[in-house]
């Protein structure tokens, strides 16, 4: 047996792969050569070392982290467009009337979807504000819809560009991260501070970029090459006028940092 | 778990169960996170690639070939996403060079009797591939078939790193008198 062939029957033999004939070999070669049983000792001791390390017990909010995640991410992935409202609206409620009176039920549910649409403004033509973007994607009736927002601000970083827009509405905040990555790699953006719970998360157009809930804050990760991605935050505070948000954008192995704040009064800076 | 367990469970979380989905990450968090914890050496940094490995399962569970066995799926998001992100510091690491053993020097460890933290630091010193298939064998407790099948390459190719890797960790841990 040569030095090769020893190497690698050790190694077999410590993972448990080496054959009864490999291991009697090794047995005899270690019993006349004392450099090899010298070094089949350092070997088991390393692996030894190793094993006893073993694994550790991942923290206790990682699972709570997840299940946190993916639930905003599903809502984020399947918006719910105007159209679709509507039609699994109307489906649901025909799944309740018998199929022959389905006809004239139908006329009756359009007319009255029609004046609640009216009503509610969904197919009134709204002023085409900020927001126009977002249209298709059934935002919530957001108190900040049309209104001006509290701040802006805009971070270039290697080539990167993120805007950040922040409506405030008493205790509550919306959020609209517009994120134009960098030329290559992953742009992130960390959002930290204040004691706002995130409540829910649009992402548009689905299936650009990643945002993650960790314990500090929430991060957006969109690649180069993905486009501009647009992610709208909507944030409960328990107090009016929270206090600011830090942002932070990293691209291309450099960083920059802005908050985004509502003056003491509450009102746009 | 029995496989076809594991398989219905699969199953019912592409059905949009979340119980189903939360069982999965019982299951799977542990290998996930200490894979990559050896991967990047840093604890915060497991935890966020954790979390965005059970993100990207999620979102990809639709397009999860149950033809495949859904262990050497998750794993090899894990890794991949260990090895990006591993990619993403070492752009970051130019400017703080501390991070590469969580801002304490060797002698620190050693004084402080942490043999993981040891071994933490000598495996970064690994190539991507060799450390890889340490962590599989010593701490995920994988064998070489499941390495092969989980990095999709033979498992000559295998054996083959694992003894260079083993060689070169010893020569580190020796040097550090971790062992003789």
């Amino acid at each position: 047996m040569n030095r090769e062939q020893f190497e690698r029957i050790a190694n077999d033999e410590v993972d448990g792969v080496a054959s009864p004939e490999e291991r009697e070999a090794l047995r005899r070669y270690l019993d006349g050569n004392q450099e090899a049983r010298d070094s089949y000792r350092v070997l088991l001791e390393m692996v030894g070392t190793l094993n006893q390390v073993g694994m550790e017990i991942p923290p206790p909010d990682l699972k709570p982290n997840i299940l946190r995640a993916t639930t905003l991410r599903a809502k984020a992935s399947a918006p719910v467009t105007e159209e679709g409202f509507w039609r699994s609206l109307l489906a649901g409620v025909f799944r309740s009337v018998p199929w022959r009176e389905a006809v004239p039920f139908a006329a009756g549910v359009g007319v009255g979807v029609l004046a609640i649409a009216m009503v509610s403004g969904n197919l009134v033509g709204s002023s085409r504000d900020s927001l126009a973007s977002l249209r298709g994607t059934m935002m919530p009736r957001d108190a900040h819809r049309g209104a001006p927002p509290a701040d802006r601000q805009v971070v270039a970083v290697a080539g990167a560009r993120v805007t950040v827009t922040m409506w405030e509405s008493g205790s509550n905040v919306t959020l609209r991260v517009e994120v134009e990555p960098g030329l290559a790699g992953e742009t992130a953006v960390e959002i930290t501070g204040s004691s706002l719970q995130l409540s829910d998360l649009r992402i548009s157009p689905p299936g650009v970029g990643d945002a993650t809930v960790g314990p500090t804050g929430i991060r957006i990760g969109q690649r180069a090459g993905e486009g501009i991605g647009e992610y709208v935050l909507q944030l409960r505070g328990e107090e009016a006028h929270p206090a600011p948000l830090e942002v932070l954008v990293r691209s291309g192995g450099q960083s920059a940092r802005t908050a985004v704040m509502v003056d003491s009064s509450g009102s746009a800076k | 778990m029995i496989e076809t367990d594991e398989e219905a469970l699969v199953e019912q979380a592409r059905a949009g169960d979340p119980k189903a989905f939360g069982k999965l990450v019982d299951q799977y968090q542990r290998v996930v996170y200490n894979l990559a914890l050896r991967m990047v050496n840093d604890r915060e940094e497991a935890e966020d690639i954790a979390q965005t490995v059970f993100v990207k399962v999620f979102q990809n569970l639709g397009s999860f070939d149950s033809r495949h066995r859904f262990f050497s799926w998750i794993y090899r998001i894990a890794l991949n996403e260990s090895l990006n992100h591993r990619g993403r510091r070492r752009r970051h690491e130019e400017l703080d060079p501390g991070l590469e053993s969580n801002g304490r020097s060797p002698d620190e460890c050693a004084a402080l009797g942490e043999v993981g933290t040891e071994i933490g630091i000598a495996l970064m010193q690994l190539t991507a591939d060799y450390r890889t298939v340490v962590i599989m064998r010593h701490f995920l407790e994988l064998n070489q078939a499941e390495m092969s099948q989980i990095l999709e390459v033979p498992e000559k190719t295998v054996k083959s790193r694992l003894h260079s890797a083993r060689r070169l960790l010893g020569e580190m841990l020796s040097r550090k008198g971790i062992t003789q």
